[in-house]
């Protein structure tokens, strides 16, 4: 990519004094490219790979919970059913089986055969556990893994590889690059009882290149990410687009790399929309439809997952250039005053806790309406690095750490030393009062 | 739950960015490389002399050669010293206070001997075997432990009672067995020869010969021996001893063709278990001659002969040896001696040291180490006096002018003088009631003191940590293979401990004596391979840590940046080309001095590699020499994205590039580098700094750390927390005297601690599970 070489790419303040990732954990069991993380909850991570691998991890010690071994071939996807009685998770992968695992006991309950396809996508459609599963077909399961519907799509070569749900039991689905409507349907027949099948409801072939992400912004939209850098938000009522953003002309650049593609979509408070685009990224405020962050070279390669971490003080951002960045405005570093004295929050603009948006721009959402169509540009606060592959996603603890996972293999977590002396302090305390060290 | 420990790589110490990078060429140094530098070695403290160091050797009145020595340890540690004259005056006494001809079990006694003319001065062991060949069925025997400093002998006399004692248990113990059996049998040989008498006399076909054998004698022998075998029934079986002999014997067993004992009559001895049982009962006429280790087990079913001569003594036979005598505790009782030199033959200083050390040395997750030696332990506590080692091995290196002596409780001066003999330069002190009872009273308190100040060291539990560290160790990161494999070395390591861990039983058992805890220290120091300062710093050699550090400050200007690196737990890499392996190999070792923490310390320094470094890697190995490839770029070993947590050393081009130090004790001991010669009494000096550096870190561990005076609820942000939580640990770090540079270190000694400190309860939780 001559024309990025050619930019100029930010590097991190010399000493990084506002990166909170201080001291870092190496995880080293999965023994081929991490690329998938789930949260089950705070206190547990997923990861899952390449080498078929599914490992629960303690997010606080950094201990094995659970390895859920079974998948011959790489992992597709993941998925947490949530609102269940037991803590269950489903895992796909390539070797056309999906697997139900409680993660609880690490044990596999149930291993799903009968679709005979590789599936790549899973979604949950309802709280009593029915899921959905993409691929080459589309089949409805219920929580026990028990298939209720088989779909076969007609005139569609590739397979469904994205699928967001939206209201009314309806799925959106991306194959290369169509995009498809399904809904569920309940119907009833005097022989089978009430029956859920799955109907098409619109077929919206031909975006200009293929969809890269799905992602749900409200009831009544959402959006969708291309190769050629167009972000769509569309209508969930009448499957029209909405809105079009960013869309490029040349958009294939030298040599096909598609400098402009959507890696990833990230949606805050329904209304801000961000987006990985190529090596860098940008953010779109839905109320005044403009964009109001742009940073063009944030890597040195493509940017594969966004998203805002330690409790919204920095948008972090990972690529394929072994780093993740972290955005933002320096934060409120400054000491509260002596005990006795309640402490005033002095600078305003600096962010403290739960303001992403304030992190970015030193403004808040409201104040950002008023100065519409101005682009901010976020400084670069930090940089973590440690993988030496692509880091393919990150999942965010807040100040317990930040998982990294990479095409090395390894899942390193990023820590704050300060946070974790104190937190030593507590358990070494702990055992010492209750006698357990000497 | 091995393999859940196994996989996880647990804790990354603080990946500190480079706050600013310090960079530093050295073309002003006229220096030849280090390895065409003189290396100052120890010097032999001691005056030229006839035997070169401390040595043990086990002596024998023989009836038939008068007295002779048996065994040297080492085996030609007596150099040109006459053995043979010493042997003949230390047994020429008659010590044996008996003088009754009733056979009588006779007790062990102890001797010391000093010569002061010739400076020649030994504890003396005089124990006494069983041999129904010998006159009077004894055979006197002793052991000796020859040194030319008194003052090692009269401090550590109750040490070495206890443990000589021991050893003569061994050999005593399993002597009685088979003295009993071979009087059984000979019983039931003259019962056989009595009533084929009987038998003979009513056939009239017996013609008495002219030895004495009368049914008469015969009737009086074997009173003589019945009351003999009432006595030894008296013996009090020690169970203990009996289960570690079968033990031994049944290891003999499985792998007789794999030992090779050193000595010669050891040799002997398993030649002798080599051949057949059957077909030796039948070679030898004698039928108490047998060796046979089964006769521990007496299952050879047993024909009685006919008794040719009441005399058992046979004067144109030798002897049988003293391995004959015991059989395995004689095999049992010289490995021990030979431990037991280990121990006793270092310098006085490293044993006084050492045992005021003890409470240190075990390596419980609360010892903090740096440089494989043990500083100070947070729970136990800290215990030396600076004094104590700095004027011991320090400043005044002299060994001859021992300043040690007035830390003893023993003014062994006068002691001695006051048994000064009259007829001859050679002096003994015989009779002395705290020298000739077996366990003196005095022995009991040390014993008491020892104990306690152990604690639940000495337990079982601790015991079990330490070699589940071992075996996490090798079992995290076995896919990674280095240049030096910590498996071989524990491998080699085995051996030793398959000895030492025989003691494991001995350590739990009722009677906790002190020198169980010796063993036990001494067992335990193998194994974590923490030494004792006082150990390590007599005999530093080349690739022990520390070894050649005064050339290294003196040659390298940026020592206390390195230094500050190892001791704030950033890794370092000295890179270089494969031609300077084994100067890096030796800087290596050197710099190992400055490494915090126990735990692995076989892993976290690796003296050369070529292996590129992983992130993974990072988390355990904290120095390391670095094969630079001589035509490829350097990023292939050491990937851009590593060089942001370490520092490096390039050495070819005599740079580093590290954080900068802005403290002082580093600068401190960097700058009185001129005021020293030599390793040791520099190594001292930086010994005591870094104790009070530790001794400030405990400090901060139990006043800051885990009193919960760090915790606050902060209802802020994460930085404002961080910076609430540093200005008060600077202020607390700076009352008690440390400077804000060195604060990280002192942050990260802690650190090693709680880490330390979790992982072994982390075990036990798993163990547990």
């Amino acid at each position: 990519m001559t024309e990025s070489s050619e930019v100029n790419i930010e590097a991190p303040p010399p000493g990084q004094p506002h990166n909170p990732y201080t001291e870092a954990v190496v995880l080293k069991r999965h023994n081929d490219i991490v690329r998938l993380l789930h949260k089950l909850d705070n206190n547990r991570c997923i990861s899952s790979g390449e080498d078929g691998l599914v490992i629960i991890w303690d997010v606080k010690s950094g201990s094995v919970l659970h390895v859920l071994e079974g998948h011959t071939l790489p992992i597709t996807c993941v998925l947490v059913l949530e609102k269940q009685t037991e803590s269950l998770l489903l895992t796909a992968a390539s070797d056309k089986h999906i697997r139900l695992w409680n993660t609880d006991t690490g044990m596999c309950v149930q291993v799903i055969t009968e679709h005979d396809s590789s599936v790549k996508c899973l979604v949950q459609l309802s709280e009593t556990g029915v899921f959905c599963s993409g691929g080459e077909k589309l089949c409805l399961w219920n929580n026990q893994g028990k298939l209720m519907y088989s779909y076969t799509r007609e005139g569609q070569e590739a397979d469904i590889h994205l699928m967001i749900k939206i209201k009314n039991e309806r799925i959106i689905t991306a194959s290369d690059k169509d995009i498809v409507c399904y809904g569920i349907v309940t119907s009833t027949s005097e022989e089978r009882g009430s029956v859920k099948e799955i109907r098409l409801i619109k077929y919206v072939p031909h975006n200009r290149e293929p969809i890269r992400s799905l992602v749900s912004i409200s009831e009544s939209c959402f959006a969708s990410g291309s190769l050629d850098g167009a972000i769509i938000i569309w209508s969930t009522q009448t499957m029209t687009p909405s809105r079009i953003f960013n869309s490029v002309q040349d958009y294939e650049g030298e040599d096909k790399l598609y400098p402009y593609s959507i890696q990833s979509l990230m949606v805050l408070e329904e209304r801000f929309l961000f987006a990985a685009t190529g090596c860098g990224f940008c953010g779109f405020d839905l109320h005044t439809n403009k964009i109001f962050i742009k940073k063009d070279n944030a890597h040195y390669s493509k940017v594969l997952h966004l998203e805002f971490v330690m409790e919204g003080l920095f948008l972090a951002t990972c690529s394929e250039d072994c780093t993740l960045r972290l955005w933002g405005m320096p934060p409120n570093c400054d000491l509260p005053p002596e005990s006795g004295q309640q402490w005033q929050m002095t600078d305003p603009t600096k962010p403290t806790v739960g303001d992403p948006i304030r992190s970015l721009t030193g403004k808040s959402s409201d104040e950002l309406k008023m100065c519409s169509g101005q682009v901010f540009s976020p400084p670069l606060i930090g940089e973590l690095l440690g993988h030496y592959g692509p880091i393919k996603m990150f999942m965010d603890y807040g100040k317990d750490g930040l998982f990294t996972c990479g095409g090395d293999g390894l899942i390193i977590v990023w820590k704050n030393a300060i946070l974790q002396s104190l937190q030593r302090n507590e358990i070494v305390r702990n055992l010492f009062y209750s006698g357990e060290i000497s | 739950m091995y393999s859940v420990i196994g996989h996880q790589a647990m804790f990354a110490a603080g990946y500190e960015r480079v706050q600013s990078n310090y960079y530093m060429t050295q073309s002003s140094i006229h220096s030849l490389p280090s390895r065409l530098c003189p290396v100052y070695g120890r010097q032999n403290s001691w005056k030229k002399g006839i035997f070169p160091d401390d040595f043990i050797f086990v002596g024998e009145f023989s009836e038939l050669e008068g007295p002779k020595p048996l065994e040297i340890i080492p085996a030609d540690g007596h150099g040109e010293f006459d053995l043979n004259q010493f042997v003949v005056r230390i047994m020429s006494v008659d010590y044996q206070t008996s003088s009754s001809h009733v056979f009588d079990l006779v007790d062990d006694t102890q001797v010391v001997f000093t010569d002061k003319k010739s400076g020649i001065y030994a504890y003396i062991h005089h124990f006494t075997l069983y041999d129904i060949h010998a006159r009077g069925y004894v055979r006197p025997f002793c052991m000796a432990f020859v040194t030319k400093d008194k003052h090692k002998l009269m401090s550590m006399y109750k040490q070495m009672l206890i443990e000589f004692n021991k050893v003569s248990e061994y050999f005593k113990y399993s002597n009685a067995i088979l003295f009993k059996k071979d009087l059984e049998t000979y019983q039931s040989d003259l019962q056989f020869t009595k009533e084929s008498l009987e038998w003979k006399h009513k056939e009239e076909l017996y013609q008495q010969k002219d030895n004495g054998v009368t049914e008469d004698a015969i009737q009086f022998v074997q009173t003589e021996i019945s009351e003999i075998l009432e006595k030894l029934d008296s013996l009090e079986k020690n169970d203990k001893l009996e289960k570690r002999l079968k033990k031994y014997e049944k290891k003999n067993h499985a792998c007789k063709k794999n030992l090779f004992p050193d000595s010669a009559s050891l040799n002997e001895m398993d030649l002798s278990f080599k051949e057949d049982s059957t077909m030796k009962s039948e070679k030898r006429s004698a039928t108490f001659s047998e060796t046979d280790y089964s006769r521990l087990n007496s299952s050879i079913e047993y024909q009685p002969k006919l008794v040719q001569s009441l005399n058992l003594r046979k004067f144109d036979q030798p002897l049988r040896m003293l391995c004959e005598l015991c059989e395995l505790g004689a095999k049992e009782g010289l490995n021990r001696l030979r431990v037991i030199h280990q121990m006793f033959g270092r310098h006085l200083a490293a044993l006084v040291v050492e045992d005021l050390e003890s409470v240190l040395m075990a390596p419980s997750p609360s010892l903090l180490t740096i440089g494989g030696c043990p500083h100070v332990n947070v729970i136990n506590g800290i215990i030396l006096p600076k004094e104590t080692i700095h004027e011991g091995l320090g400043l005044d290196a002299e060994f001859t002018v021992n300043p040690l002596r007035r830390l003893l409780k023993w003014h062994s001066e006068e002691t001695l003088d006051s048994y000064k003999s009259v007829d001859s330069h050679w002096s003994e002190i015989v009779g002395d009631e705290r020298f000739s009872s077996p366990r003196p009273s005095n022995a009991s308190s040390l014993v008491e003191t020892l104990t306690t100040a152990q604690g639940n060291v000495a337990s079982d539990g601790i015991e079990r940590s330490s070699v589940q560290f071992e075996r996490e160790s090798t079992g995290s990161f076995e896919n990674i293979t280095f240049e030096e494999s910590s498996l071989t070395e524990s491998e080699i390591d085995n051996e030793v401990n398959e000895y030492l861990d025989k003691d494991r039983d001995v350590v739990t058992s009722v009677r906790r004596d002190s020198n169980h805890i010796i063993e036990d220290m001494w067992k335990k120091k193998r194994k974590s391979e923490t030494r004792s300062f006082a150990d390590w710093s007599t005999a530093i050699l080349p690739l022990s840590s520390g070894y050649n550090i005064h050339s290294f400050m003196c040659q390298n200007e940026f020592s206390p940046h390195v230094m500050y690196s190892l001791m704030s737990g950033r890794p370092v890499i000295i890179l270089a080309t494969s031609g300077y392996e084994t100067v890096v190999r030796q800087m290596v070792a050197t710099l190992a001095l400055f490494v915090p923490g126990y735990s692995f310390p076989s892993q976290s320094v690796i003296p050369w590699s070529y292996q590129p470094i992983k992130m993974p890697d990072l988390t355990r190995i904290k120095l390391i020499g670095l094969c630079k490839p001589e035509r490829r770029s350097t990023s292939r070993v050491l990937p851009h994205s590593i060089r942001a947590y370490v520092s490096i050393y390039y050495y070819e081009k005599n740079t580093l590039v590290s954080p900068c130090y802005q403290g002082g004790v580093l600068t401190t001991i960097y700058n009185k580098r001129r005021s020293f010669k030599r390793d040791e009494p520099y190594l001292s000096y930086i010994h005591c700094e870094l104790l009070q550096l530790a001794s400030k870190a405990e400090a901060f561990y139990h006043t800051f750390c885990i009193s919960g005076a760090s915790h606050e609820t902060l209802p802020f942000n994460i930085f404002q927390m961080c910076n609430v939580y540093n200005s008060k640990a600077m202020t607390f770090c700076k009352n008690i005297g440390v400077k804000e540079g060195d604060f990280p270190i002192i942050q990260y000694l802690t650190e090693v601690i709680k880490v330390q400190q979790m992982k072994q309860c982390q075990l036990f939780q798993n163990e547990g599970k």
